[in-house]
């Protein structure tokens, strides 16, 4: 078996179970990538469904199987396959296996509001001067 | 006939297909024009992943994932042949093209313009053409000692890599240093 250092592999989770995975070199994402977005314009190109479900079929079997090397522990793609069958993990949550453990920032809401700035404590209000009035003018005469 | 006659040497030189080999396959790669070259170098100037494996043509990138799979050198292999298929690319030393297309990059706003409005379309023009005049726009834009030190930024290797040398170009630097 070969040593890895630990920049090479990553922790993350998958259906509420913390798993170890290799991280998958730029050129590998980047093949992946290249035969996703095939199989991708195939599907949603293709007019015969028996093309469209030969392609679905194949971008699964693709992750899957590239995914499958990147398990660093055996029982851990036992453990997912079983999952996957019993339909509580499905394609979407495998690819975390290719995030090399960087994690994605929920984008903020635009209405959401803004961070609070640091502001020089307030001063008290001055009482604003009382306006006169016609009847004050005349008690003052 | 002339023995010569039907011998492209451009054509060798500057292929308009790149092809290269790399674990024991010939791959195909997709790019045409410059701009589409320029475009998987800047992807990855230094290890050059945009070109190998991502300038592999579209029929051929199963294939290409297959064999990332299963070789554990497959990153090393892929610079190396990214390296040679660069070379063909631009019909010169491939350090030569990735110091120019790099530089070209940096000021891409300013050396692409100054390019279109002399014509020379990046998106329509080969690599070898457009590197040709890339670099007269550049080389000609300094004077004497300025032009020398580019010429020398280009000609730069990156560290570590090594130059193949030939027989006779190794006896001579023998006979050279034997006569020192």
């Amino acid at each position: 078996m070969v040593a890895m250092a630990d920049e090479d592999i990553f922790e993350t989770t998958i259906a509420g179970r913390i798993m170890w995975f290799k991280k998958s070199s730029e050129g590998q994402l980047i093949a992946l990538q290249r035969v996703l977005n095939r199989l991708r314009t195939q599907f949603s190109t293709a007019e015969d469904p028996v093309v469209r479900r030969e392609a679905a079929t194949k971008l699964g079997a693709t992750v899957l199987d590239v995914a499958e090397s990147r398990f660093v522990d055996p029982a851990d793609r036992d453990w997912v396959e079983e999952q996957m069958l019993l339909g509580l993990v499905d394609i979407p949550e495998i690819m975390k296996i290719f995030s090399n453990g960087a994690v994605r920032e929920e984008p903020q809401p635009d209405d959401a509001p803004p961070p609070a700035k640091k502001t020089a404590a307030k001063r008290s209000p001055k009482a604003a001067p009382a306006k006169k009035t016609a009847n004050a003018s005349r008690a003052r005469r | 006939m002339h023995p010569g006659r039907g011998v492209d040497v451009f054509q060798s030189v500057r292929p308009t297909q790149v092809r290269v080999v790399c674990f024991d396959t010939e791959w195909t790669l997709y790019p045409d024009s410059a701009y589409d070259w320029l475009g998987l170098l800047a992807a990855d100037l230094e290890q050059l992943t945009g070109i190998l494996p991502g300038g592999v043509c579209a029929d051929q990138c199963e294939d290409m994932l297959r064999v990332a799979l299963s070789h554990d050198d497959r990153d090393d292999r892929w610079t190396y042949a990214a390296r040679v298929a660069l070379g063909r690319a631009g019909g010169r030393d491939w350090w030569w093209v990735r110091n120019l297309a790099r530089r070209c990059i940096q000021g891409w706003p300013y050396i692409n313009g100054r390019l279109l409005l002399a014509g020379v379309n990046a998106k329509t023009l080969g690599f070898p053409e457009w590197l040709d005049a890339a670099y007269m726009l550049l080389w000609s834009a300094q004077e004497g000692k300025d032009q020398v030190l580019f010429d020398l930024e280009l000609n730069r290797m990156p560290a570590g890599v090594a130059v193949r040398r030939d027989f006779s170009q190794i006896q001579a630097m023998g006979e050279a240093f034997a006569a020192d």
